[in-house]
């Protein structure tokens, strides 16, 4: 009978065209998906984490897939589920089953696996799609390896059809549990958006057990099971159901067949008023009946005027508003929606789970995502109750009837609904005061609290309100409606991934904006402001058509509503539409002006295709005898109110290479083709003394080529006299330029000319690369190529430049420059500043303005600023602190400080990093400065602290020695850096508190390193792009290094490297020079270390068997401990390959504190070790290598608690 | 054959009383139930549906105890509910099908004869294949009356089955309802006087949850003779006869009033001895002038 039941279900299904709309969707999805993943799309790039060298068909990628998609799947499970039973409700056809001879088990076990089942097949369409997406003719074909069924079914069986027998489950029980539809709205909404919250929450976090086990759909398991593959087993491997997933799995459909027995339990096959405990209507008496009434009415006089009307619309609002939020689901969204803005407002940080202050901005960014989708689901599902209110209650055609005009009807409710994104806006508001109240900070900025929410969010939100109604009005069936809306939300993602990225044609859409506490909304107001305005006046539009496709009575199809809404147009209507037409032309044309025309509109395509053609073009130049910059004296004249800057200035050239130079190259930052469009660039002047010819003058892509009249002979100079301007016009579709801004310009020396071919301008991806036609990226030149050490990492057209500048600012601000400040004055009413450097720079350097608060402090002889936004000041003692430890540590241990001061300096969050001039640090207003230092937790690393120390440390590395410009030669200057912050912050938080420092790094060691689109080389010849290596892989290097040959020696090495390399021109260091002075102080039996660190892409996988102790009779304990040791060579494409052991490595024992009862280096030269270990106290945990200073693809397993024997 | 009510009970959580010690003993053929809405009729057609519970009393069909034995009794019950719908986009002969495998008729062969024998019977062959959400009231009804067909059952209940039934439709569904069969018990609740007149052999009046008057009509009506009478009256006097006589039921005719009274004996002038028919009986029982509910033993 269950069988009969389910079959029957899946049969009529089957007729249903929303069946077959559900399995196209999902296909076409999967088929989009694959496409664009796969490149097909030009300008559209989407990655999910799947990466460049991972397979479209790859069990892993495939697994990515079906998991995404069919997430989204949950709205349609709710339905199905829900419909299941809940459609004998809706044709009120229950009691004709009840009365059947069937089981309850019958009714409900075969309702339920029909409805599962048709899942099943609606799902695999994914599957199919994505087969299908991946064998288009257009599709990359590297980016395919073998087909494998497997890997196709296996997603299904791991993720699909589990988690579809729980969300099956619990949408089926709550309808029929409760015999309504809306707990299973609300429930998908919740599970929907609680997961994708509960997702971005832990995105910072290690998935570790616990969030393994808690996602109940698994993709956090298959996650923890996968995390540190390489994309040669992502590509290889099948996922397998063991471990963490099976216990996920188990677990969470032991959850669902719970559920399912609930439902069956409550259920019963019973007429409802059994339980309803609504009150009977009263029987009327006989009295009533009989007697006619013999009073006369009263007599009543309608009235019908505007007036009327006008009341009429107020108390009808009033009357749907009430209906709407009186409604307990209501609040339970809203609360719900509110839990999670106030979860998403107080979000974890990274790095190093550092929290900042919860200031305003950071809180309205962090609660207005947290409530988005709850704002969009409660959008979309009460402009559909909204809407079918009437119809629902069967009320519709007595309402119709009467004398009420229709724009009463339809615009209270749609006011009803805009009133009710108010209070959504006010629950934003109140998520952020509460996470402001909860940690104490008081700064609350209600004028932003206002502007954003009200000028800004909440005209969002009612313009896609109008939007809802629209299409439930037009689409005329309430799931359908929702559907469309669905697809709305889904196509505002999908379309500027395929390339469509204008905001005149994004409904509802206006540019993403930064809000920074040094420069307000800033140039993003502009733009803002008109588009919304745009999307306002068509929003109007909208609703006036809307009023006239109103339903009203019983007309069913749509040609008869179109030939209806034709009547309704109304002069008054049609004047209204054209009104808004025009100030839609107006408006859309203005902006049409300033983003198309004062400013070229490009897509991101267009970008990188700019990007493509210079290389193209113009590489044949890179290898051209150019010569290099060994002065600069410039003058720059700021218009921070303008955002508008004058460059000029003369650069001294010599000629350092063996040959006659006659051509030299320029490249001025290409108009427009950077990632963010530089302003409007005007190149007054690019002479050089002596005259020249012009060779090659190509504007667009800022690329000129002289013929000197006087060729310049080797040692010979020139002088270089340039003159550009830049200007920020109006306001552009994507992000404007955020270098020059009213307050808090950051430029660098790329805005000045550049000599020679700028290899940077070229694209690093090779997908992009492929899309526009271009081979494989090229790499740094490698370590053997002796010609490359002539130019340095940083800079090819100088060594070490004399740096002199002028520049001028409004008076208000502080305009800053690597040098000593000579001179300060005020002239036109401008500021003035002169500043010098005493001794040769790098070339590069930065210029910054803003209005500036300064803090002074010194370390011996060098005076030390922080040039700060008023109310920053959280972080300035931290930063001073960092400053002078490390000026500390590194002029002791390497050598002197070169300058007499060292500044930090804020600039806006734009971009969130920091960067190391001479003597000049510039730090982002969004790390450090508003990062929340716990004084009391011991564990929480000082991030204001350690970025300072580490950026103090590129004096020495970067600014007294620069490596060459071949690969390996970021292990010099970056992974140096982190050194000495390392050992800095070593000393004040002793070794044992490195611990979760040195975790965090391998951890984003290893997931960098899974997600590495070209090969990972090891350290000594990293390339300049992967942070991953030569930060945090640096990172375990260097301090494992100086935990086995000794902080001094290394310190020693590091000294006479320094001597060495410091200020000194060509050939420049690599990384190779490097370990030869490290080897020096390197004793014979660790030598081997330099094959393992540096020159080897080297993994452990250590564990701790077993650990057991005994307490021996003089009040000792011996622990007996057995560990495993396995090494491994890792090749170019990730694939891990077994060693032999001859290592030393930690062996330890702890006490339940933490602290070492012992730590020795043991030699280790097999695969099982037994250690047989004596200490004073009870031992708590005991392992290998337990603190972490190798990389260890497990790191979990190296420590066991120890039992008692 | 029989279906033996004892005592049943029934209060719903708000307090109201909706059986009160119902009794009744129902043989085969047809057995009309009349009351007023609210007199308990449709709560007592879903208890013997096994659709609700009581709180006290037994029923038993045949040795099937209906209350505990709720699966036994639907293998051989028919029910044909006050409001029901259809799932608006399949077909009769599907849904009817569909209802047929889940009364147990599992042979596709045999399912396939009956389902075209009582679309046939209820006149909805040549609307088999349209979806039922066309179908008008009536055609609902009779396909409605045809699930309850379905599988040879014993006891078919049928709730105020031809309200909202224009006159011919009516006319039909009496017809399909006389020619179901012998050897069944059918039970038809309804507010409608002349469905019991025209068809039922047994009936009772119910209201207020009580069983008032139980027994075969024209027995019934009988005990009312010489004990109604009728007037022609005004409108304005209305009230006042309403003082002095226990009015049985009004209505209009040729513009004026017609009242018929309840009376022992003869009352004053004016009024004229009346024929009593069922219509009498019901608003005499449910007005509570019969002082002894009668209850007449089955003639047997």
């Amino acid at each position: 009978m269950v069988f009969t039941i389910a079959s029957f279900e899946v049969r009529q299904r089957l007729r249903r065209i929303s069946t077959y709309v559900y399995f196209f969707v999902f296909f076409a999805l999967s088929v989009l998906f694959v496409c664009v993943a796969g490149g097909a799309i030009s300008g559209a790039a989407v990655d999910f984490g799947t990466g460049g060298k991972i397979w479209l068909n790859s069990p892993y990628a495939l697994n990515v897939i079906t998991m995404y998609i069919t997430f989204l799947g949950i709205v349609v499970t709710g339905a199905i589920a829900g419909q299941a039973t809940y459609q004998d409700t809706d044709s009120h056809i229950s009691d004709l089953f009840y009365t059947a001879p069937i089981t309850k088990f019958d009714y409900l076990g075969g309702r339920f696996l029909g409805a599962l089942a048709l899942q099943i097949l609606i799902f695999s369409s994914v599957g199919f799609g994505a087969y299908v997406g991946a064998h288009l003719p257009w599709i990359d074909q590297s980016r395919l390896g073998p087909n494998n069924a497997l890997a196709y079914l296996q997603p299904y069986l791991n993720l699909v059809v589990p988690n579809l027998v729980l969300t099956t489950a619990i949408f089926f029980g709550l309808a029929a549990s409760w015999r309504k539809m809306i707990p299973v709205y609300v429930g998908s909404v919740l599970l929907l958006i609680g997961y994708f919250t509960a997702a971005q929450l832990s995105t910072n976090l290690t998935v570790n057990t616990v969030i393994a086990l808690a996602d109940p759909f698994g993709a956090s398991a298959v996650e923890r099971l996968t995390q540190y593959w390489s994309p040669f087993q992502r590509n290889t491997q099948l996922i397998p159901l063991g471990g963490i997933l099976l216990l996920n799995r188990l677990l969470w459909l032991g959850l669902g067949v719970i559920v399912l027995a609930i439902t069956y339990l409550r259920f019963s096959l019973s007429h409802p008023s059994q339980r309803s405990r609504k009150p009977r209507v009263a029987t009327d008496t006989d009295e009533d009946i009989l007697v006619p009434s013999t009073r006369a009415l009263p007599i009543s006089h309608p009235v019908f005027s505007s007036v009327a009307s006008w009341q009429q619309f107020l108390s009808l609002t009033r009357i749907q508003f009430t209906e709407t939020v009186k409604n307990v689901f209501f609040l339970v969204l809203v609360l719900a929606g509110g839990l999670f803005a106030i979860l998403s407002a107080n979000q974890i940080a990274s790095p190093f789970s550092s929290r900042t202050y919860p200031v305003t901005y950071e809180m309205l960014e962090g609660a207005t995502g947290g409530l988005f989708v709850f704002a969009l689901a409660i959008i979309t599902f009460y402009a559909g109750e909204l809407v079918w209110r009437e119809r629902d209650a069967g009320l519709n055609q007595i309402v119709d009837a009467l004398p009420v005009k229709r724009w009463v009807l339809f615009t209270s409710k749609l006011t009803a609904l805009l009133l009710i994104q108010i209070i959504l806006v006010l629950v934003i508001m109140a998520a952020g005061l509460i996470v402001q109240l909860a940690q104490g900070y008081h700064r609350f900025e209600f004028g932003l609290y206002f502007t954003d929410l009200f000028a800004i969010r909440l005209f969002q939100y009612w313009v896609i309100c109008v939007l809802a109604f629209f299409i439930h009005t037009l689409v005329n069936q309430k799931y359908l409606g929702h559907f469309v809306m669905v697809l709305y939300f889904v196509s505002t993602l999908a379309l500027p991934g395929m390339g469509l990225q204008h905001f005149l044609y994004r409904y509802g859409q206006s540019p993403r904006y930064i809000y920074s506490n040094m420069n307000g909304y800033g140039p993003f107001a502009a733009s803002l402001f008109w588009f919304e305005l745009y999307w306002g006046i068509a929003a109007i539009a909208l609703a006036i058509i809307t009023n006239t496709l109103w339903v009203r009575g019983t007309g069913e199809n749509l040609r008869a509503r179109l030939q209806l809404a034709g009547a309704r147009f109304t002069r008054p209507t049609v004047a209204a539409l054209m009104v808004c037409a025009t100030l839609l032309l107006v408006v859309g044309g203005y902006i049409f002006y300033n983003t198309n025309v004062l400013n070229p509109y490009y897509s991101t395509y267009a970008i990188d295709e700019g990007r493509a053609q210079y290389e193209k073009r113009y590489r044949q130049y890179k290898d051209l005898p150019q010569p290099k910059i060994t002065d600069i004296n410039t003058q720059i004249d700021l218009d921070p109110a303008n955002r508008s800057v004058d460059m000029r200035g003369t650069m001294m050239l010599e000629n350092k290479t063996s040959f006659t130079i006659d051509r030299v190259a320029i490249t001025v930052l290409p108009v427009d083709l950077a990632p963010v469009p530089p302003p409007h660039r005007e190149i007054q002047k690019l002479t050089f003394s002596g005259g020249q010819t012009t060779l090659l003058e190509d504007n667009a892509l800022g690329f000129y080529v002289y013929r000197l009249n006087a060729p310049l002979l080797p040692h010979g100079r020139i002088a270089l006299d340039y003159s550009v301007s830049y200007k920020n016009i109006g306001f552009v579709n994507s992000t404007p330029n955020l270098d020059i801004v009213k307050n808090g310009t950051f430029l660098n020396d790329r805005y000045a000319p550049f000599v020679g071919y700028a290899p940077d301008i070229e694209l690093t991806d090779d997908s992009t690369r492929h899309k526009h036609g271009l081979d494989k990226v090229k790499r740094m030149p490698k370590l053997e190529d002796i010609a490359a050490r002539n130019e340095n990492g940083i800079s090819s057209e100088a060594d070490w430049i004399n740096l002199e500048s002028t520049v001028s600012t409004s008076p208000d601000q502080i305009a800053i420059m690597p040098g000593y400040l000579q001179k300060e004055w005020l002239e036109n009413g401008r500021r003035y500043f002169h500043y010098k450097m005493d001794a040769p720079i790098l070339n590069i350097y930065s210029l910054n303005s803003a209005r500036y608060t300064v803090r002074r402090d010194h370390w011996h002889d060098v005076s030390l600023e922080i040039y700060y936004h008023a109310g920053d000041e959280f972080n300035i003692d931290h930063m001073m602190d960092g400053m002078k430890a490390s000026l500390d540590y590194c002029s002791q241990n390497f050598s002197p400080f070169q300058f007499h001061q060292l500044r930090i300096i804020e600039f806006p969050r734009y971009g969130t990093f920091a960067e190391s001039f001479a003597n000049t640090i510039p730090f982002s207003e969004g790390i450090g400065f508003i990062t929340y230092v716990d004084p009391t937790t011991v564990d929480q690393i000082d991030l204001p602290f350690y970025v300072t120390a580490h950026e103090t440390a590129h004096q020495w590395w970067a600014h007294q020695v620069m490596s060459a410009n071949v690969e390996g030669g970021t292990s010099i200057v970056e992974t140096l850096a982190q050194y000495s912050a390392l050992m800095v912050m070593k000393h004040r938080y002793g070794p044992d508190g490195m611990k979760k420092f040195m975790h965090y790094e391998l951890d984003n060691y290893l997931r960098g390193r899974a997600q590495e689109r070209n090969e990972e080389p090891p350290l000594y010849r990293v390339d300049a792009n992967q942070g991953y290596i030569h930060y945090s892989k640096g990172a375990m290097v260097m301090y494992a290094l100086q935990d086995y040959i000794g902080e001094d020696n290394v310190n020693k090495a590091l000294a006479e490297f320094v001597k060495a390399f410091a200020f000194k021109g060509p050939p420049y260091p690599v990384s190779l020079d490097l370990i030869s002075y490290l080897q020096k102080y390197t004793p014979p039996e660790y030598q081997y270390l330099y094959d393992d660190l540096w020159r080897n892409v080297t993994l452990y996988d250590n564990r701790a068997r077993s650990a057991t102790y005994s307490q021996s009779p003089d009040g000792k304990y011996k622990v007996n401990l057995v560990v495993e040791a396995h090494k491994f060579r890792a090749d170019a494409k990730g694939q891990d390959h077994p060693v032999p052991l001859s290592d030393f490595i930690d062996i330890g024992v702890t006490d339940s504190q933490g602290k070492f009862l012992y730590l020795e280096k043991q030699k280790i030269e097999k695969e099982q070790n037994t250690f047989t270990i004596t200490v004073d106290k009870p031992p708590a945990q005991a392992g290998i290598d337990p603190i972490l200073k190798l990389i260890d693809r497990n790191p979990d397993d190296n420590t066991i608690k120890v039992d008692k024997q | 054959m029989e279906l033996r009510i004892d005592k049943l009970s029934k209060r719903y959580p708000n307090g109201v009383q909706a059986l009160q010690e119902v009794s009744l003993q129902i043989p085969q053929g047809m057995f009309g139930l009349l009351g007023p809405n609210g007199a308990g009729k449709s709560t007592l057609m879903r208890t013997l549906a096994t659709l609700q519970e009581a709180d006290s009393g037994s029923v038993s069909l045949d040795g099937i105890d209906v209350l505990k034995d709720k699966d036994e009794l639907r293998k051989v019950l028919g029910y044909l509910p006050q409001e029901f719908g259809v799932y608006p986009k399949i077909s009769a002969e599907v849904l009817l099908s569909h209802f047929a495998a889940l009364k147990g008729i599992t042979n596709s062969k045999e399912r396939g004869e009956v389902v075209a024998a009582l679309l046939q019977q209820t006149n909805l062959w040549e609307h088999r294949k349209k979806p039922l959400g066309g179908f008008s009231g009536g055609m609902k009804q009779r396909f409605g009356i045809a699930q309850a067909l379905l599988g040879n059952p014993r006891l078919i209940i049928v709730d105020e089955p031809t309200a909202g039934l224009d006159p011919e439709e009516r006319v039909r569904f009496h017809n399909l309802l006389s020619a179901i069969g012998e050897n069944i018990i059918v039970i038809l609740s309804t507010h409608i006087v002349s469905d019991v007149s025209d068809l039922c052999g047994q009936m009772a009046v119910i209201h207020q949850g009580r069983v008032l008057a139980a027994g075969e009509p024209a027995a019934l009506v009988a005990n009312l003779q010489g004990k109604v009478w009728k007037k022609a009256i005004n409108s304005s006097e209305l009230a006042a006869h309403r003082e002095r006589f226990k009015v049985i039921l009004i209505r209009l005719f040729s513009g004026r009033t017609m009242i018929h009274v309840w009376s022992e004996v003869a009352p004053e002038s004016g009024f004229e001895a009346v024929t009593p028919d069922l219509e009498d009986l019901y608003f005499a029982t449910t007005r509570g002038y019969l002082q002894n509910p009668v209850t007449l033993e089955r003639v047997n």
